[in-house]
């Protein structure tokens, strides 16, 4: 079974996110911003980061570059999935080396199918 | 500071008790919206609650018999509800943003006061925590 990790402030977005993502078989860890998502990744690998871009501590685009520095995640697909729909800041997260950028609110059975298109 | 800050700001069309009603609107306004952000906090968690009662309710009813297309047509709903849900995040953000436009222009507005009418009130703390000390 894969695992994600479901990054997002918003409880609500976590809870929407876990819910049709273990409904589609995989499992799904959460954290609540960047700086607790390193913490889960220092202690469990992921197949697939799907992240929110604003946080605190912590934005989407800056945990992207800090994962990308990490071996492990060299290649991880990292998605973004946020409220920010402008090009300016879809190029930073693709100059981040985000794999994706999905603007809120996300139709579940696209995120699945998307997920299913970037997962190894 | 305040002075550069003021001398490169236009002076507004408006008379002194104008921008002091203005300025307090706009902080009623922020303040409002801050209410309307903790009751859709408090809306929100009771629609998920019942959001996770009924998807826990529609997966055993799945699990347990051969229900075939209405079972489809609930999960269909269901997902309709997991887009609908997501409005809180969405509301939370714009009503935040936009009580920081409102609090910018009330700020705005104090700065372009007479000097008289800048003086904040003795008390400003908003909770009972220790206050600051400065040793000079």
């Amino acid at each position: 079974m894969h695992s994600i990790l479901a990054v997002d402030d918003s409880a609500s977005m976590r809870q929407m996110v876990s819910f049709t993502l273990k409904n589609a078989g995989f499992a799904v860890v959460e954290a609540v911003d960047g700086q607790d998502a390193l913490e889960k990744i220092a202690a469990k690998d992921f197949d697939l980061v799907l992240t929110d871009q604003n946080m605190p501590r912590l934005d989407g685009i800056g945990l992207t570059r800090r994962l990308r520095e990490n071996p492990r995640y060299k290649s991880t697909p990292i998605l973004i999935l946020t409220t920010e729909s402008s090009d300016e800041m879809k190029q930073k997260g693709r100059a981040a080396g985000a794999t994706g950028w999905l603007v809120k609110p996300f139709d579940p059975s696209k995120l699945v199918e998307v997920i299913g298109k970037v997962i190894r | 500071l305040n002075e550069s800050a003021d001398a490169r700001r236009p002076e507004p069309d408006l008379s002194t008790s104008e921008r002091v009603d203005l300025r307090l609107q706009l902080i009623a306004a922020a303040d409002d919206l801050e209410r309307l952000q903790a009751l859709l906090r408090d809306a929100c968690d009771s629609l998920l609650l019942c959001f996770a009662g009924v998807s826990d309710g529609v997966r055993d009813l799945c699990d347990g018999a051969d229900v075939g297309g209405p079972a489809q047509a609930l999960q269909a709903e269901l997902s309709g509800v997991v887009v609908a849900l997501q409005f809180q995040d969405l509301a939370q953000q714009l009503i935040a943003h936009t009580r920081g436009h409102l609090q910018r222009c009330a700020e705005d507005l104090h700065f372009t006061m007479p000097g008289a009418l800048r003086q904040a009130g003795p008390v400003t703390q908003q909770a009972m925590h220790a206050g600051s000390v400065d040793l000079f």
